[in-house]
């Protein structure tokens, strides 16, 4: 009498009768590859508080890991980190950072995001002396 | 019985191999695999430098001929994705630069004196837009390229030179390279 549940006890039995979980193991295999890939080529973005929808720009450099970010959604609204601000009171709270050393700020503002939202605050983040502006942008493929 | 036979043990109470069901496995697979597709993003950022380099100060300005006038084109950008050159409309982003390309002077005069391109946006003109005009003018090596706002009299802009504030005249003298290496896109 063969085993209930498939199997003689011998796992190279080819004799053996396939079972249920032998027919699902192909699909475990590709599972799992998927899962590998998405673990390793992904990258993981803390949630923001505005939608943002960064432009595409032929770019090869390397975005800096540190400084403030400026999130600017299509709407013209911005936040400071997690904390929805008005332009001034953006460029109030980093002319504070400026006073201890230089800060590098990166810009994330939507691709449908009009210039004159974008360029005043520009202008007014050098007259308060931030020395280097980076535009978040997505690379284009 | 049945119980018995699936907890491994025979009704004789010899060891027998237990088989593990693979459904639980693969749930939990399911589960991490949609959470990754979820989760994961496959944007690579990069930056693009928009920082405004006001127009240097310098002690001693470069000593100009006072018959060398620098050419200023003033080219709108406009909502509609459609460009105009002195205001006359010279199309979309991608037919422009080749109007643009006849207005480049020879190679030696314009290492000399390279006519100021100042690129205005209209206000509702898309960041992306403006970003596409940016790296569309840098196939453009004989000019000098400058963002100008119309709005606040602003110097923003990025790009292959500096932000500068709007010139008023047609012809202004000729101005530095004022973007120290800054990389448009």
């Amino acid at each position: 009498m063969s085993d209930p549940l498939g199997g003689n006890g011998d796992f190279f039995d080819h004799k053996r009768e396939p079972d249920r979980n032998d027919r699902l193991i192909p699909m475990i295999n590709i599972v799992f590859l998927l899962l590998t890939f998405f673990m390793i080529a992904g990258t993981f973005h803390a949630a923001e508080l505005l939608d943002v929808e960064p432009p595409e720009a032929q770019s090869e450099g390397e975005l800096p890991d540190e400084g403030p970010v400026v999130l600017i959604d299509r709407t013209g609204a911005m936040a400071l980190g997690d904390e929805r601000l008005d332009s001034e009171a953006v460029v109030r709270r980093l002319k504070e950072m400026v006073g201890e050393k230089p800060i590098e700020v990166r810009l994330k503002a939507d691709r449908a995001t009009e210039v004159r939202v974008v360029l005043p605050l520009l202008k007014a983040l050098t007259d308060a002396g931030i020395t280097r502006v980076q535009l978040i942008a997505v690379r284009r493929k | 019985m049945k119980s018995r036979a699936r907890s491994g043990f025979a009704i004789d109470g010899k060891r027998r191999r237990s088989v593990m069901s693979m459904a639980a496995l693969i749930d939990f697979t399911f589960i991490l695999l949609i959470f990754f597709m979820v989760v994961t993003q496959f944007d690579r950022f990069t930056p693009v430098d928009v920082t405004i380099r006001k127009t240097p100060v310098k002690a001693q300005p470069r000593p100009e001929p006072q018959d060398v006038k620098t050419e200023v084109l003033h080219l709108r950008v406009k909502a509609d994705g459609f460009f105009e050159l002195d205001g006359e409309e010279i199309g979309d982003i991608v037919g422009f630069t080749g109007v643009l390309a006849h207005h480049q002077p020879p190679e030696k005069e314009a290492a000399e004196n390279k006519p100021l391109l100042l690129v205005e946006p209209d206000g509702d003109v898309s960041v992306q837009l403006l970003i596409d005009t940016m790296h569309a003018l840098k196939a453009l090596p004989g000019f000098r390229v400058r963002i100008v706002s119309k709005e606040d009299g602003a110097a923003p802009a990025s790009g292959r030179d500096a932000f500068a504030p709007p010139v008023p005249g047609r012809e202004v003298p000729a101005v530095d390279e004022a973007n120290g290496g800054a990389t448009d896109e």
